[in-house]
């Protein structure tokens, strides 16, 4: 008896130990399921994978990880309906005030940045060539000449919106707060100066200027003020402040 | 020994008849908060052991002084002690002042009981008026001069200002306090205290210190200290609402030593200004007054009523008015007014389906200092569930007691243009008419594990060294095409190997004249041979033969020298011929106008 609930106990050790992030996630170990792929994720960086880390999280109580996790997700693949349904969802429910909507968003709701851009300068490059033969060859009609000059437009403008709307360079210095009691945002970088906000785990700030002990943010209605750098977390992994 | 006859001198009327002690009070009878001045004399000595206060219950007792006094007149030397006391009476009554002992030279004698009569206060009553209009003083609350000899006059004093008689338990009362000081007849000094207003049956907001101003009262000048505060009945009836009192110090005149005045007037015309102060504390304080406090009437109270008394008033907005799939717009409510802020709560939301909705978060701005009146904001998310054009509207209920009714508010609703949220569960919730207004999500609810993942580099294609490679070998490409296209139209183009011809044959022809013979006719040659490829013609000696009919005989002979000389020098072993220069220049310039 004693040695069939030892070996059973050794099995379920096993099994978990073995288990893979989706194992772990669906027996309900959200922690572990989120340290396993995060683990993952390091070496292969993917926006579903950080949106799993990231409902992971959120089912463990973590809400500031969970936060950053999503936002990780978004800046790898913007239009990840998942991830920004689930983000606002938390923020609703948390009171976590995000920034506010960009134009770009419903481009890059449409197509990759990555694609916006390869797509943009292949075409480019095709209509260059094209509108090359056709000056230098002996005839040049009229309607193939205009259609090289349409599409070398639209792909230098397909370009120029991958690189505008790309959240990767718009919003690489995003980071959030992930200390346990929020974060109050001060006009001067000294704690007894005065207070402009008090900030909630989870919310994303945008970094203007870190200084070692304080970092200059921006937050998500215009104002700034200086917040303390050890309660932020870069969005990037990897990065510091 | 003449210090010692001195002391003897001074000390000869007590050692032969002994000192006589005597009390008296500045005044016989006073009102509360006015101090008087007892004042014990010891004749006949400089120094007396007197008791340093004086217990007395109802007045507060402070020495405040000691001076000394020798006289000498006619040879006549007399002595006395002055003992200055403070009473400060903190209740009315009649005060007995014990008879004071004092020792004097080892003997020790006692002063008479003196009579005090304290009688309440003459204080501000509370007025009645509207908050912010400034009223003349009545004639019961004006100040009278202090003096020495009427220590019964008015220093300093309160008065509390509200705006009515008669308020609903809960209501928030808006509440000044004046301070009134005579600064032209004294000296004030406030302390880092606040005034003390509490009592019971109501409570009382924090007391924020308003402007100072300057009031003329009966040709006296009087500065003002105003304070601001809100007070609440907490329960119905006959509120009581006691005396504010602020403790201050006070410099005040104090009178002089017995035939000083007299000196000062004989000297010097008059007492010096400042001369003969002294410094109390005292407190103003206005006078007790009740208000009527009535109960919230219970008919016509809605269910929703949580306790907002006041007048207020409510908008909507929201942003963003564009929300895609699953994004939160912020509705705004905002109740703005006077009133008690604090019971105000979130207004419950009407027509919520197809809608999700979120606990709110609520922010007040003030617009006075005590929170009397201003905006309170609820920003509450809200997440379409099915495809939405308005908001849902916000109610909200309180009580004016101005009209004595309740009053219920319905905002607008604003025009948004939402679209349905992806999260299907709730969506279909809603569709199928479950009557759950404001569900409360879960994560699990939105959250699925993604099976598919597939890598994304966080490093923009932009940024990669493989895309600018890429980009630059078509670059590269397309720079060498054209530059091919370029030469080969320039090798097949007639017209621009004719100028490439032209600009060599000019080329030659510049300061060919003065060049050595050698280089001269080979030059020459060259120039013909490009010309009569310019003309058409194959050759240079054909190119002259051709042309002789256009060029004059002179320009054709020298031509042809030209030729004869070159083959001269060309089949004689490349010995040139040698020519003068005037020959040269002649040749010149007929291979010049022959090749216009």
């Amino acid at each position: 008896m004693r040695f069939n609930v030892i070996a059973a106990g050794i099995a379920m050790m096993a099994t978990a130990w073995a288990a893979t992030p989706q194992e772990h996630f669906d027996a309900g170990r959200y922690t572990e399921a989120a340290e396993q792929l995060e683990g993952e994720l390091r070496e292969a960086p993917s926006a579903e994978g950080y949106l799993n880390v990231a409902l992971a999280l959120q089912k463990a109580g973590k809400t500031a990880e969970a936060v950053v996790n999503y936002e990780r997700a978004l800046l790898l693949d913007p239009g990840l309906s998942a991830a920004k349904n689930s983000l606002a969802e938390l923020a609703a429910e948390k009171g976590i005030q995000l920034p506010p909507r960009r134009w770009t968003d419903d481009v890059v709701a449409i197509a990759h940045p990555d694609t916006l851009v390869a797509l943009g300068s292949t075409i480019s490059w095709v209509a260059m060539f094209a509108l090359l033969f056709l000056v230098l060859g002996p005839r040049r009609p009229v309607w193939m000449t205009a259609a090289a000059v349409c599409s070398l437009a639209l792909g230098s403008m397909l370009f120029a919106l991958g690189w505008v709307a790309d959240p990767r360079l718009a919003e690489a210095s995003l980071a959030v707060v992930t200390s346990e009691n929020g974060a109050d945002v001060l006009t001067q970088p000294a704690g007894n100066s005065d207070r402009i906000a008090e900030l909630p785990p989870g919310t994303p700030v945008g970094v203007l200027s870190p200084r070692g002990a304080w970092t200059y943010v921006d937050l998500a209605r215009g104002a700034r003020g200086w917040v303390q750098t050890s309660r932020l977390t870069p969005v990037v992994p990897g990065e510091t402040l | 020994m003449k210090r010692t006859c001195l002391i003897l001198a001074a000390l000869w009327p007590v050692l032969v008849f002994g000192a006589t002690v005597e009390s008296r009070l500045s005044a016989e009878e006073t009102t509360v908060g006015v101090p008087v001045v007892l004042e014990l004399r010891v004749d006949g000595t400089t120094s007396a052991i007197v008791p340093r206060e004086l217990e007395i219950d109802g007045l507060q007792t402070i020495q405040t002084n000691r001076s000394t006094q020798v006289q000498i007149i006619n040879g006549q030397i007399s002595t006395n002690a002055l003992y200055r006391y403070t009473l400060v009476p903190t209740r009315e009554g009649e005060f007995e002042i014990p008879a004071l002992e004092v020792t004097v030279g080892g003997k020790k004698e006692s002063t008479k009981p003196l009579r005090l009569i304290v009688k309440p206060g003459t204080g501000a009553t509370p007025r009645v008026v509207p908050p912010g209009v400034a009223q003349p003083q009545s004639p019961q609350q004006r100040p009278q001069s202090p003096s020495a000899d009427n220590s019964s006059s008015r220093i300093a004093y309160a008065e509390v200002i509200i705006p009515k008689k008669t308020v609903y338990a809960g209501e928030l009362v808006p509440v000044e306090i004046r301070f009134y000081f005579n600064v032209e007849r004294y000296q004030f000094q406030l302390t880092p205290r606040d005034p003390r207003f509490s009592g019971e049956g109501f409570t009382v907001a924090k007391l924020v210190r308003g402007e100072v101003s300057d009031q003329v009262i009966d040709e006296e000048h009087y500065r003002v200290l105003t304070y601001k505060t809100a007070i609440t009945a907490v329960k119905s009836g006959e509120l009581e609402i006691p005396a504010v009192s602020y403790p201050v110090y006070v410099d005040m005149p104090s009178d002089a030593p017995g035939g000083f005045d007299d000196m000062l007037s004989q000297f010097f015309g008059g007492r010096p200004p400042g001369m003969f102060r002294e410094t109390r504390e005292m407190d103003v304080t206005s006078e007790p007054f009740t208000i009527q406090v009535k109960p919230l009437p219970r008919e016509g109270r809605p269910a929703g009523f949580s306790g907002a008394i006041g007048e207020f008033t409510m908008t909507s907005s929201a942003d963003p008015t564009k929300a895609g799939t699953g994004e939160p717009i912020t509705l705004r409510l905002a109740i703005s007014g006077q009133g008690n802020f604090d019971s105000l709560t979130e207004p419950k939301l009407l027509n919520t389906d197809g809608w999700r909705v979120y606990p709110a978060t609520e922010r007040f701005e003030m617009s006075d200092a005590v929170g009397f009146s201003g905006t309170k904001l609820f920003d509450q998310p809200i997440v379409a569930q099915t495809a939405q054009t308005q908001t849902p509207v916000g109610e909200f209920t309180f009580f004016n007691p101005a009209k004595e009714e309740y009053v219920t508010l319905r905002s607008e609703p604003v025009p948004v243009e939402a679209e349905a949220s992806g999260s299907a569960p709730a969506a279909t919730a809603q569709v199928e008419g479950e009557t759950t207004p404001t569900p409360q999500p879960t994560p699990g609810e939105t959250g699925r594990w993604i099976a598919d993942m597939r890598r994304r580099e966080f490093r923009p294609l932009l940024t990669a060294p493989a895309f600018w490679i890429a980009n630059g070998a078509a670059a590269l490409l397309l720079v060498t095409v054209i530059g091919v296209a370029v030469a080969r139209k320039a090798g097949s183009d007639p017209a621009a190997h004719r100028r490439a011809l032209v600009r060599r044959r000019d080329q030659l022809l510049r300061g060919i004249e003065s060049q050595t013979d050698e280089v001269f006719h080979e030059r020459a040659v060259h120039v013909m041979e490009i010309q009569a490829e310019l003309d058409g013609v194959g050759g240079a000696v054909e190119w002259v033969r051709r042309g002789r009919g256009r060029r004059s005989d002179e320009c054709t002979r020298q031509l042809e020298s030209i030729l004869d000389r070159a083959d001269a020098a060309k089949f004689g072993g490349g010995v040139a011929v040698a020519v003068d220069a005037e020959t040269r220049r002649l040749a010149a310039a007929a291979l010049k106008e022959a090749c216009k």
